[in-house]
């Protein structure tokens, strides 16, 4: 329904007849509500990485955190895209090096190839039963972890050792399905962001 | 303004939502795209980020300072939340190691009796100890060590990440954190500060696999370094071959790289293999929950300007006895080889001589003997004579802390 609007009120144009605020305020409350739902699993998973950053005593909250962020990186980019967007992995990946005081840069340029990888392969990820998913997921998260620990080592001129890099390959092949279970649900609960083909 | 306003009319759906029907184009915000060229942007965007976080890591790796302070800045942004988040964590652990001592109260009161029976003994020999101590340091003259001023903070950050061990305590510049000041926890040397925020500052524990340092082994008064390999044991390293660490012997700084005090106490020698000494530290390295951080303004004193200083590039000459067996003396800067392979050039050993009373004060930081120490002497008491025949500093000295505010 058109509405006449007085032409006093300064929001409207002096020769429409349509007031435009009546229209886009739902617009406008289902973008905000979209945008929410685009930076609902970016913005948890770094929330998680500062929370776990602190001392709560939890033992390898510390080793916790880059496989968290793998997990939750790579479970959005197959499952759903949009809701861990190019940009958000960048940011994730950047807050980790400062939390974690990494070399700047580093976690972020491997989290965007794990995104890449998995937003490539989606479509066949998808396919996999939940077994086979996770061993694709193991396989990837170990490359990223060694990827790491070679840039690491090599922008600070000195081979770290690699014990850490083995345990944080295995604790996050084991963060996997705790996590898949959680995603899950969230992914059903919660609406798409994605375009609709 | 009517193309804009029938955009919107037309689909309140989100820009991204593109149908077939308007391929032609559309508003997205502000600025008109074809879907070409939208679905061209979207395929840019990961090739673009990848691109500039290649650039960040190559400009943080190039300019240390802007990451440093984009670090520091984060830090003192998170760690308010950070302490936040940490105080219920402490409360909880302080809760349940009351719980849990309750159940041993009669087996630990027995013991605490025994312990301040033992105690009040070691308080004699302490008081003892401290007034002949004074006496002796009057009739010598001494020349007192200048006192440490210290900051306590509570760490509230573990922000070492993968390869490297530091905390962050909530204690800054403005309450007289500076880099390169020492961390002490209660019960012995834990790091140094490396990095420092507006009202936080980081710490590198001495399990790190970038910390070096110099130390003094107590019994077999061996020097070697500590080199951290983000195990929770640092390894000895450089330590004389014919003197090897003594497994269980006291682990303190020395102050010969003229960064730390000398006679922090560090640790004890384990051997985890042979021929592979590690330190235990004393400070719990997994569990820091309160650091001291110490100013002891070592970098300010420095050697005078001795008249009988030789300039290193003035002694281009033939040594004093003669022998020539460096072969790249007279191509070189010559006191600097002399120095490095341990022959002093001639005139230089007076000189050493003369500084060696005003160095005294400077490397030896005495200022009372714990009485463990004592006992630790009187055990190896065969280990005294050369060095007292020699007169020469004993390594022994203990650093004295502050009452420190946790046991």
């Amino acid at each position: 329904m058109r509405e006449h609007v007085m032409s006093s009120d300064p929001h409207s144009h002096p020769q429409s007849h349509w007031h435009p605020d009546v229209r886009s305020a739902p617009a406008l409350a289902q973008r905000l509500d979209r945008l929410a739902m685009r930076l609902l699993p970016g913005g948890l998973t770094a929330l998680a990485a500062v929370l776990l950053a602190a001392p709560t005593g939890i033992p390898g909250a510390i080793a916790l955190i880059p496989g968290l962020a793998m997990a939750s990186v790579f479970f959005w980019s197959v499952w759903r895209p949009a809701s861990m967007s190019v940009p958000v992995v960048f940011c994730l990946g950047l807050l980790l090096d400062l939390i974690g005081f990494a070399p700047l840069g580093v976690t972020a340029f491997v989290f965007l190839l794990l995104h890449g990888t998995a937003v490539h392969m989606r479509f066949g990820l998808m396919r996999l039963n939940f077994v086979t998913l996770w061993l694709a997921f193991t396989l990837l998260e170990s490359c990223v972890c060694w990827l790491l620990w070679f840039l690491v080592s090599a922008l600070s001129f000195k081979i770290m050792p690699t014990a850490p890099v083995i345990f944080e390959c295995m604790l996050t092949a084991g963060i996997y399905p705790p996590f898949a279970a959680l995603g899950n649900w969230a992914h059903r609960r919660f609406s798409n962001p994605e375009p609709q083909l | 303004m009517d193309f804009r306003e029938g955009a919107a009319w037309q689909d309140s759906l989100p820009c991204f939502a593109v149908l077939p029907v308007n391929a032609a184009g559309k508003t997205c915000g502000m600025i008109p795209v074809s879907i070409q060229i939208r679905q061209a942007l979207d395929r840019l965007w990961l090739p673009a980020m990848l691109l500039l976080s290649i650039a960040i890591m190559l400009l943080g790796w190039a300019n240390q300072r802007v990451t440093v302070a984009a670090r520091m800045a984060t830090a003192d942004v998170l760690s308010p939340l950070w302490s936040l988040v940490a105080l219920p964590g402490h409360e909880i652990s302080e809760a349940v190691s009351e719980l849990h001592s309750i159940g041993h109260l009669a087996h630990e009161n027995a013991q605490l009796r025994s312990e301040n029976e033992n105690l009040r003994g070691w308080y004699d020999v302490a008081v003892s100890l401290t007034q002949e101590n004074a006496t002796l340091k009057e009739n010598l003259h001494w020349m007192p060590d200048p006192l440490p001023s210290f900051v306590t903070g509570r760490v509230v950050g573990d922000v070492g990440g993968l390869y490297s061990h530091a905390v962050l305590i909530n204690a800054g510049p403005a309450n007289g954190v500076r880099v390169g000041d020492v961390a002490l926890a209660a019960d012995g040397f834990a790091g140094r500060v490396t990095e420092t925020g507006e009202h936080s500052a980081r710490i590198l524990l001495i399990n790190d696999v970038a910390s070096r340092i110099p130390v003094l082994l107590e019994s077999s008064h061996g020097t070697a370094i500590m080199a951290g390999d983000n195990s929770s044991t640092p390894r000895l390293i450089f330590y004389a071959q014919d003197n090897h660490p003594v497994e269980g012997e006291r682990v303190v700084t020395s102050g010969q790289a003229d960064l730390l005090p000398t006679g922090i106490p560090v640790g004890t020698v384990h051997y985890i293999h042979a021929g592979t000494p590690v330190v235990i530290p004393y400070a719990r390295l997994n569990h820091l929950s309160i650091l001291r951080v110490f100013n002891f303004e070592t970098g300010t004193i420095e050697s005078p300007d001795a008249p009988g200083r030789v300039p290193v590039t003035s002694s281009r000459s033939v040594r004093s006895d003669g022998k020539k067996d460096n072969p790249l003396d007279g191509m070189t800067l010559g006191g600097v080889v002399e120095t490095a392979t341990g022959h002093p050039p001639a005139g230089y050993q007076p000189q050493r001589q003369d500084t060696q009373g005003s160095e005294k004060p400077e490397s030896n930081r005495t200022n009372e003997e714990h009485p463990q120490n004592q006992n630790e002497d009187d055990n190896t008491q065969g280990d005294h004579q050369p060095l007292q025949k020699s007169g020469s500093i004993m390594p022994h000295s203990s650093f004295s802390f502050p009452p420190a505010g946790r046991g």
